[in-house]
């Protein structure tokens, strides 16, 4: 339309000023989040307030959802142009001809309503929500814009959706609703690490987790603490993944929405930092009009999802005595010589006990999670106040995590054109750890044998060591405490109509204070050691941000102009205590060794951004981006990187060729994109050579730990986007459907360079990576009534992840990673992280054995492959070939939601399928009975035996000594289907009370697993033998000791007034 | 007003320069930096810090291999014992060898003849930094050098750059050069205002070398200067030698140990942490079948009595009751033994000071086994092959050692039946196995390049 309105609204409300245009026009104006939707109204009709002749009039109250007033509802008299429109507190007033009209309440974002006044004077309406998903406005990077509009691929996640609840995490909320977003989690520890990945890894070396950004400011994701906190690497935890996740400090309610950039045109805007997409996380804010206090509180129990099988004492006597036979042994010697009796235990000790490990480590987790909010505002301060407490006792016996947390939002009108605002962030976390993993503990049942027990006669822990699981739980400390200050303020200026400015500084300080304490008699030299760890972070971020917005008939251009530094410093300062002359002395300054040491490093972006939005006719749209980033992190020669984008869309369902089609399919859009984005997260100084200090006989010592590449740059991916939006049936059903073809070039890869430099690894860019395939997502509104609603939706992402090029010839075999078992790789051809292994041929049903595939295909059994090649080292050595996958092909989620009444519910299963994992310390579990003393897996009482005549495809067991080969043997699917969230609740509201509503819920986490993992896996989620969270690709396909994943019952209760 | 907006805009957008962006680290050192004297003793000491993983490997993996040990629980060490050498463990070894040697040929490769210092300065620079060159290629020729192809480890006298390509060098070639490196430190000692090691270090370590490159006049030589020096005594109770710290006078070169160095990087913290005598922690205990085991296990003698311990399942090994400790890389019992052997093969027969040799361990050890007369050449070097073991053992692969250089037998394995393999079958068994990136790499073969 192109009317024009005259008006003069000298000092009046832009509401004011709204109304009265929706009076002359046939427009509607609703406010969704920081943006005014406009909409031709439903029909011609006139808002004037309508003035009967008759006297008789009806009045009331439209409430939201919330029961808080809503204003601009229009309210019409059906059949006719009559109505009006609800004030600034939601209260309406309207003239009307007899009882025996109907009145339509209708507002964007809203259900109608239509109600017969009948002999009614006042008449109060709720509307429920329906903010119709086309129209919602979606945040982007530096900026907003209406779904509709948008060409490139972002998935929005609301509160709602957000299964967040019992997750160590927010991020881990994102599993199965959004397509193309991998979400493993990796222990039930509190607080502990997710692993997220977006269309799959981008990248081999450099961390490979998205870009959080919340509230507008960067996020330094990872560890909060060290899990090394001195000494030598074995005293401590070697549990990097288990510490505390930097983003389990942000409380999941306080959260709005989520946007998650998935295609390099969205996430172009953030350059050097976007390769791995982007999350940003938008807080909640408060709204003008009555203040809004939310009282909420959960409280739930928790399990293992499984419990491993392991022998009982009379299967393990069975098993090991069978074995002990098997090498040849006088089985009557089995007691005094197997070495079973340990620690001063008798044979007649070792027959009564039957210790079952697991139950000695797990216990029913409890969690307790209590939240306020209060909000509201005038219509020109809004603000949103919050507090809350987690209290979690996990799984894990010993494990408590505490959270305690504060946020202040707040948004104030100066005057017309200027306008501040300021979010602000504090959180304390005491997380009492337990080791897991590497670590032991938990992890560590399988090292115990179930004729031993806990503890001796005398009290003291039996066969004590860090692998006694009860004692490696009991005998060490682990603390960590921190301190997370999260805050942005801003303002913002209308230097023109159009043209607008807007500054933000943002600011992250990270403070964190471990203590580690082990125990003498879980040390490898029986000295008691501790230390104490702080760590302090401070980031800072300002960006300055000038936009011009502004419609030419039917063109509309949105330009954007900004520039963005951001500079963060890491510091840390450790003292290492070592030998206590008195048990009550743990901290490092009582110790009679004392050593000190520090860490500090610091880097800087600099960044140019430009994006142009146009459109025609909201039909043809076009977005191009341009940001130029520079970082400290690489070489000087090197140090900018410059990442265009741009991206296309096409409204079909607006070409008048379309409209025979139009009735069916009410939108359908197609989209294209491509653009480029970088990968920086390399560390400080990789580029330098340099020389570390050491310390011999009090002097001080080089050497050098770090070999530069001046020429280093950064990893560069690209990709290319195609995708629809549509709807159907008017928003019955809708969908989106992508194909992407990303390509990660110069890969920042932990290049081997000969070990005769002083180091083994440098890191240089080189080789090529890809990631190719599809994300779906369905939705559908299957039942719509008044009283029933049954909505559903789909989310899936294929991907394949394929490493292309290594760059160098002299690496066309591969890299490969010493993670601890050596047999992890990097190989053209195959995905990151894929395992080397010889090919296992199964047992030979003659003799027990195993066999193996050589690279010709000929079959030898264990101990023919031994006599051939010497050992079965240079066997394993010749013969291994890449295998495996870990990372799943196919993931995603199936969700259902239904509200009768008031009662509501819903269900989401997740999946992923594909990947596959071995087990490196399957091999010793299955040789237990020699010079390890281990408990092996309940399967192992199937093993091939001479005297059963049965077939079996575990070998033989006996007495002999582990060697640690990999082979596909111990190669597992650990494909799973699972019942991630199931929830029903019981939602009422009341109006003219204290308390307007009442919400509770029952929801269960994990209740069900399907699996093709062997039961001896305590999940089929986890995230590889590699712990560390920056580093995890190379060793993303191995698994060492793993640790349990927690199913639980919440039962939740909303008290809004 | 719109103005002043917009001049301040342009401002916010124009004020950040590149400079922003140089963040040079506050901690540790660019090469650039490393052109002073002090700097070429940092290098040293940190050479020195770089040895300690390096000569601890040697001992317990030549120890697993000679079966001379039972290895209660850790199956990495099971390469060994099983003898199959792969290159998960062996690597760590080279790997720490060849670093240490990067970080002292650093010091080759920077103009030290142009460093502001006194020449005697220098000498001690360049003193050190022979003598570790030699101790590094003596140890990775030992292990990774092939007899019977003739070829072994590279022969790196600069640092090596990370597009540099190199082949192995042949034994003899190395062997040349080790010995070219330790007279260099002996040369330079003696001209040094001060080292981190010493004249009587390097002279110990050069009658080392002589002896297991069986040139027993030389060998002969350098053990007889060090124990005439009169610098060092034998302790007249052996336990001595091992009581910590470890500053006994017998002890002519150790890699030290200073509380204030860190925890974790005591030289003889590996060592301590295998064979500690507790069932629990700890994974080496002697194996009481083994060669070793059967010289050793003598109740009168105080080298066992005082050395090791038992209870019911197990021998320990408690030469290194705590790993706050220096490790003894050199003592003067290995010269007397050195010097008594040496003589003997050079002679081809024995005297009465080869015989005072034997006799001043076994004086302290075992009175009872004294010699009281001169016996046969051949007694006396079956006397010695067990003496030494039972002497040295478990310390730095004396065993293996002596073994490897009289072409003995090995105990076999399980897998392979009961009694001994001949030298020649295991000789290639055992070489340890070059890292494969360095294979890769470099294309690095024994069989010829």
């Amino acid at each position: 339309m192109n009317r024009s309105f005259n008006g003069s609204y000298v000092n009046q409300t832009v509401y004011t000023v709204l109304v009265d245009i929706a009076k002359k026009s046939n427009l509607n104006f609703r406010q969704v989040n920081q943006s005014i939707n406009v909409q031709k109204s439903t029909s011609e009709q006139k808002l004037d307030p309508v003035i009967s002749k008759q006297e008789r009039s009806v009045s009331g109250i439209v409430y939201d959802e919330l029961n808080e007033g809503l204003p601009g509802v229009n309210v019409v008299i059906n059949g006719t142009s009559s109505g009006t429109i609800t004030d600034y507190e939601g209260n309406y007033r309207l003239n009307i001809p007899d009882e025996n009209i109907t009145l339509v309440f209708s507002a964007i974002g809203y259900d109608d309503q239509e109600i017969l006044v009948g002999a009614r004077s006042v008449i109060d309406v709720t509307l429920g929500v329906n903010v119709k998903e086309l129209e919602e406005v979606v945040v982007m990077g530096y900026g907003t814009q209406i779904k509709r509009k948008m060409t490139s691929s972002v998935s929005r996640v609301n509160l709602e959706k957000l299964n967040s609840a019992a997750t160590n995490s927010f991020e881990g909320g994102l599993q199965g609703i959004v397509p193309g977003v991998q979400v493993t989690t990796s222990s039930a520890l509190g607080g502990s690490a997710i692993r997220v990945r977006i269309r799959g890894t981008s990248s081999v070396s450099a961390n490979s987790e998205p870009l959080y950004v919340i509230d507008g400011i960067p996020i330094e994701s990872g560890e909060i603490s060290t899990s090394q906190p001195g000494g030598g690497i074995q005293e401590w935890n070697l549990q990097q993944a288990a510490n505390t996740n930097v983003l389990a400090s942000l409380n999941p309610a306080d959260i709005e929405s989520m946007e998650v950039l998935k295609d390099a045109a969205a996430a172009a805007i953030y350059g050097s930092r976007g390769a791995n997409g982007v999350v940003l996380i938008t807080t909640k804010n408060g709204k003008a009009g009555e203040t809004k206090v939310t009282v909420s509180g959960s409280f739930g129990l928790s399990e293992a999802t499984n419990r491993i099988g392991l022998l009982n004492a009379e299967q393990y006597l069975i098993l090991a005595k069978q074995a002990w036979y098997n090498s040849g042994f006088d089985v009557a010697d089995f007691w005094n010589n197997s070495g079973v009796l340990v620690d001063g235990l008798t044979q007649e000790e070792a027959e009564r006990t039957d210790t079952d490990w697991v139950d000695q480590v797990l216990q029913v987790g409890q969690v307790a999670d209590y939240n306020v909010s209060i909000s509201g505002g005038s219509k020109k301060t809004t603000f949103y106040l919050s507090a809350n407490v987690k209290d979690q006792t996990t799984i894990l016996r010993g494990n408590k995590y505490q959270r305690f947390g504060t946020r202040l939002n707040v948004d104030h009108e100066i005057n017309e054109k200027l306008s501040i605002g300021g979010r602000l962030m504090l959180t304390y976390i005491n997380d009492k750890q337990v080791p897991t993993n590497w670590a032991g503990g938990v992890s560590n049942v399988s090292e115990m044998l179930p004729i031993w027990p806990v503890r001796k006669e005398d009290g003291s822990y039996f066969n004590v060591s860090d692998e006694q699981p009860v004692a490696g739980v009991d005998l060490r400390t682990i603390n960590l405490k921190s301190n997370q200050i999260l805050g942005n303020w801003y303002f913002k200026y209308k230097i023109l109509d159009a043209l607008s400015f807007r500054s933000e500084l943002g600011s992250n300080l990270l403070f964190n204070d471990d203590f580690h304490f082990r125990d003498g008699q879980i040390t490898s030299h029986g000295r008691s050691v501790a230390s104490t760890v702080n760590g302090k972070r401070m980031g800072y971020n300002w960006k300055n941000i000038v936009n011009y917005t502004k419609s030419f008939g039917q063109h509309n251009l949105d330009l954007l102009g900004a520039s963005e530094m951001q500079s963060y410093t890491s510091k840390l300062n450790s003292v290492f205590g070592d030998t206590f002359i008195n048990s009550t002395l743990t901290r490092p300054q009582d110790a009679a060794i004392i050593n000190a040491s520090n860490g500090e490093s610091t880097y800087s972006f600099l960044s140019y951004i430009g994006r142009a939005n146009y459109d025609f006719q909201d039909r043809y749209l076009l977005s191009v981006s341009f940001r130029a980033d520079g970082s400290s992190r690489f070489g000087p020669d090197n140090r900018w990187g410059y990442f265009p984008a741009v991206s296309l869309g096409w409204v079909i369902s607006d070409e008048n060729f379309f409209s025979t089609l139009a009735t069916t399919v009410n939108f359908f859009k197609i989209r294209f994109s491509y653009g480029l984005v970088g990968n920086s997260e390399i560390g400080d100084y990789s580029y330098l050579s340099t020389y570390g200090t050491s310390t011999y006989d009090a002097n001080t010592g080089l050497g050098i730990s770090n070999v530069g590449d001046d020429e280093l740059g950064w990893e560069t991916t690209s990709q290319l986007n195609i995708g629809i939006t549509f709807e159907i049936l008017e928003g019955r059903i809708s969908g989106e459907f992508d194909i992407y073809d990303k390509t990660t070039n110069d890969l920042l890869l932990p290049f081997p360079v000969s070990q005769m430099t002083g180091v083994s690894l440098v890191t240089k860019n080189a080789g090529t990576l890809t990631n190719k395939g599809y994300d779906l997502m369905l939705s559908s509104v299957n039942i719509n009534t008044s009283s029933f609603k049954w909505s559903s939706s789909v989310t899936l992402n294929y991907n394949e992840n394929l490493v292309t090029s290594l760059g160098d010839e002299l690496i066309e075999d591969g890299i490969s990673a010493s993670v601890g078992l050596g047999g992890i790789s990097i190989f053209p051809g195959y995905p990151v992280g894929v395992n080397q292994l010889v090919e296992w041929a199964g047992v030979d049903q003659k003799t027990g054995e195993d066999t193996y595939k050589d690279l010709e295909g000929n079959i030898l059994s264990y101990s023919q492959a031994i006599e051939d090649y010497g050992s079965f080292a240079i066997f394993e050595q010749a013969n291994r070939r890449p295998m495996g996958n870990p990372w799943p092909k196919y993931t995603g989620g199936v969700e259902n939601r239904f509200n009768f009444k008031k009662f509501y519910g819903s269900f989401l299963f997740t999946f992923a399928t594909g990947q596959t994992y071995e087990d490196g310390y399957m091999k010793a579990l299955t040789q237990p009975f020699g010079g390890d003393k281990l408990n092996p897996p309940s399967h192992m009482l199937n093993s091939w035996s001479s005297s059963d005549g049965n077939t079996s495809n575990v070998s033989q067991v006996n007495a002999s000594n582990v060697f640690w080969e990999g082979t596909s043997e111990h190669l597992y699917s650990t494909d799973y289907l699972r019942l991630r969230d199931l929830t029903i609740g019981y939602k009422i509201t009341s109006r003219g009370t204290a308390v307007k509503g009442v919400d509770v819920s029952l929801k269960m986490v994990n209740a069900l697993t399907f699996t093709k993992a062997p039961d001896f896996f305590w999940d089929p989620e986890f995230t590889g033998v590699v712990q560390s969270r920056q580093s995890n690709n190379i060793g993303a396909g191995g698994a060492f000791k793993q640790s349990p994943q927690a199913k639980s019952i919440i039962l939740g209760l909303v008290i809004n007034l | 007003m719109k103005k002043l907006v917009i001049i301040l805009v342009s401002t916010i957008f124009c004020s950040c320069g590149d400079d922003f962006l140089d963040n040079p680290p506050n901690i540790g050192l660019t090469p650039d930096k490393l052109t002073d004297l002090a700097s070429a003793q940092a290098l040293l000491y940190g050479a020195y810090t770089q040895i300690r993983p390096f000569v601890s490997q040697s001992a317990l993996y030549s120890a697993g291999m000679m079966r001379d040990v039972l290895n209660r629980n850790r199956g990495e060490y099971d390469n060994f014992y099983g003898h199959e050498i792969s290159t998960n463990m062996t690597s760590w070894q080279y790997t720490s060898g060849f670093t240490a040697l990067g970080t002292v040929n650093k010091i080759f490769a920077d103009d030290l003849a142009n460093t502001a210092a006194t020449d005697a300065e220098k000498a001690a620079i360049l003193a050190d930094a022979h003598f570790l060159r030699a101790l590094i290629y003596f140890d990775l020729n030992n292990y990774w050098g092939d007899p019977i192809t003739g070829y072994t480890v590279p022969l790196l006298e600069l640092p090596l750059s990370i597009d540099d390509r190199v082949s192995c060098a042949t034994t003899s070639e190395l062997s040349s050069f080790i010995e070219t490196e330790i007279e260099a430190a002996r040369f330079h000692f003696q001209e040094a205002s001060s080292g981190i090691s010493n004249y009587y270090a390097a002279t110990a370590l050069a009658a080392r070398i002589y002896f297991f490159h069986e040139k027993y006049d030389s060998a002969y030589a350098r053990a007889n200067e060090v124990i005439t020096s009169g610098q060092y005594a034998l302790e007249s109770d052996v336990t001595d030698v091992f009581t910590a710290p470890g500053n006994s006078n017998e002890i002519i070169f150790k890699i030290m140990f200073n509380s204030v160095d860190g925890s974790g990087v005591s030289p003889s913290a590996r060592i301590f942490e295998a064979y500690q005598a507790s069932p629990t922690v700890g994974f080496y205990s002697m194996n009481t079948n083994g060669v070793a085991a059967e010289m050793i296990m003598d109740e009168d003698d105080a080298r066992y009595t005082g050395l090791y311990s038992s209870d019911d399942n197990y021998v320990y090994v408690e030469k290194y009751t705590t790993d706050q400790m220096h490790y003894q890389y050199i003592r003067l019992a290995e010269m007397h033994l050195t010097r008594a052997e040496a003589n003997i093969i050079v002679n081809s027969s024995v005297n009465q000071q080869d015989v005072d040799d034997i006799n001043a361990l076994r004086n302290r050890a075992k009175p009872s086994s004294a010699l009281t007369s001169i016996p046969t050449k051949d007694q006396a070097l079956n006397m010695l092959f067990e003496d030494r073991t039972k002497e040295l053992a478990f310390e730095l692969g004396d065993h293996f050692l002596n073994t490897k250089r009289l072409k003995f037998g090995i105990i076999r394995t399980e897998d392979e039946g009961d009694g001994f393999k001949t030298y020649s079958e295991w000789i290639e068994l055992l070489l340890y196995p070059f890292p494969t990136n360095e294979v890769d790499i470099h294309g690095l073969t024994r069989s010829g390049n």
